[in-house]
């Protein structure tokens, strides 16, 4: 079965999405932050990642930095989850590192053709 | 004119006879004659003549020549010489080796005494004023808190204030007549002289501004070069007017330091906000959706206008992105606080 992991400090989004997921047949994993996401990581191997940006105390790039230096996990892809725009910093910054940047709030069935897209 | 004090150095008893008439008869005093060099040095003290009239051939040691640098440098009195037609190669090395105010040779006549005395004490009055008023300008060069420096042929240093010298951290001594590039970095040295050059060529004033490194302190500097008149044809001269303006600088970077770091903790404020905002809007938006009802439809519709409502202050905060990105390149503080994120 294929795995989404969800990465983010609030509960209420992290239900949504992993009901949404559950919905379309993912099988689901939580995380409230960068910590417990790469503890997570060093168990299990998800097939795609939704990872929250505005977090503390590890922000999502430097979570997504962190995942892709454990080795096995650089082919994961992370979808970058926001209710914040990207800045051109970022974009130059992190460019490559991630598969997609989701602005919230979004269409969850939108978020599953993506999400299924990307696993093609 | 008013009556002048003429002191007479003469060993022929005739000759300074018809002179004392002369000069009487053309409104001078005389006020002593004398006939030695020494009692010449020993008269200008004591009575402080306008001027003096003095024979290069005089009785005892001291010549003429000898008693007439010895007043002009220790009394500041003008002298005219006198002398007979034979003696020209005295009158040569006189003039050499002196300043005289003027030669009169012998025998004189009314009028060429006359004229060679107003002629001298013009000129001594001029050289006063010019003294006092070269001293004036060199007061005011030296209290200067600006460096001075005047530049002259092979980049050596002609004059140097105090100033200046505390800026390269030398002895005003040691600085005089050396080339310009012993005391500075030798890069600063070949931009100063590419500068120095082109202020000879165009004949007008120029500024630049130089940021160097000494020690572990930066320092600015605002310089000005204005072409000086040449002291000859062979000796041109460009004069520096430095200015320290570390404390000015430090003090703007500062202050945009603050700016940037209050425009910095404004965008965060935003970002957050926004990303507080759109959290709930994101819950609401699927919950809708999961359950699709009679309102659904006006539910998004809602959720869709708070929404708009953020990407407009997501707009603002990509414009202060850009100032902050500006303000960052123009004042070099990058490294220090682009980095947070």
């Amino acid at each position: 079965m294929t795995t989404v992991l969800i990465v983010d400090d609030n509960p209420d989004i992290r239900d949504l999405f992993a009901t949404f997921l559950t919905m379309s047949g993912f099988s689901t994993l939580t995380a409230s932050g960068g910590e417990e996401c790469l503890e997570l990581l060093k168990k299990t191997h998800p097939d795609l990642i939704l990872l929250d940006i505005m977090m503390e105390p590890m922000n999502g790039w430097e979570v997504l930095t962190q995942i892709k230096n454990q080795p096995g996990n650089e082919d994961i892809p992370v979808f970058m989850v926001s209710g914040k725009v990207l800045s051109d910093d970022e974009r130059k910054k992190y460019d490559g590192q991630y598969k997609m940047y989701i602005m919230k709030p979004v269409r969850p069935e939108w978020l599953m053709k993506a999400i299924a897209d990307a696993l093609e | 004119m008013e009556k002048k004090k003429i002191l007479v150095v003469e060993d022929e008893f005739i000759t300074a006879t018809s002179l004392k008439v002369c000069l009487e008869g053309i409104g001078c005093t005389v006020v002593s004659t004398v006939d030695t060099g020494e009692q010449a040095v020993k008269a200008a003290e004591e009575l402080k003549p306008d001027l003096i009239l003095m024979d290069i051939i005089l009785n005892g040691e001291m010549s003429g020549i000898t008693a007439a640098n010895i007043i002009q440098q220790q009394y500041d009195i003008p002298v005219i010489y006198f002398t007979g037609q034979s003696d020209e190669a005295t009158l040569n090395r006189a003039l050499e080796s002196g300043e005289p105010f003027g030669y009169i040779v012998k025998p004189f006549e009314e009028k060429n005494l006359k004229s060679n005395i107003m002629l001298a004490l013009y000129k001594h009055s001029m050289d006063l004023r010019l003294k006092a008023s070269e001293e004036l300008y060199r007061t005011i060069a030296e209290i200067s808190e600006d460096g001075i420096f005047i530049i002259t042929n092979n980049y050596s240093v002609a004059y140097v204030n105090a100033s200046a010298a505390r800026i390269i951290n030398r002895e005003p001594a040691a600085i005089i007549n050396q080339p310009f590039s012993d005391f500075v970095p030798e890069e600063m040295s070949w931009q100063i002289r590419s500068v120095i050059d082109e202020v000879r060529e165009t004949n007008k004033n120029t500024r630049m501004l130089q940021e160097f490194t000494s020690g572990d302190r930066k320092f600015w500097l605002d310089t000005r070069f204005i072409p000086l008149a040449p002291v000859d044809d062979s000796r041109w001269q460009v004069m520096m007017v430095i200015r320290d303006i570390t404390d000015q600088v430090i003090l703007e970077e500062e202050m945009a330091r603050e700016g940037i770091i209050q425009l910095e903790k404004n965008m965060e404020q935003f970002q957050i906000l926004n990303d507080q905002i759109r959290n709930p809007v994101q819950v609401i938006m699927g919950l809708t959706l999961l359950e699709k009802g009679p309102y659904t439809k006006k539910i998004l519709e809602q959720a869709e206008m708070i929404d708009n409502l953020v990407s407009k202050l997501d707009k603002g905060w990509i414009d202060s992105e850009k100032v902050r990105n500006f303000l960052m390149y123009h004042h070099r503080h990058g490294v220090e606080i682009g980095k947070k994120n």
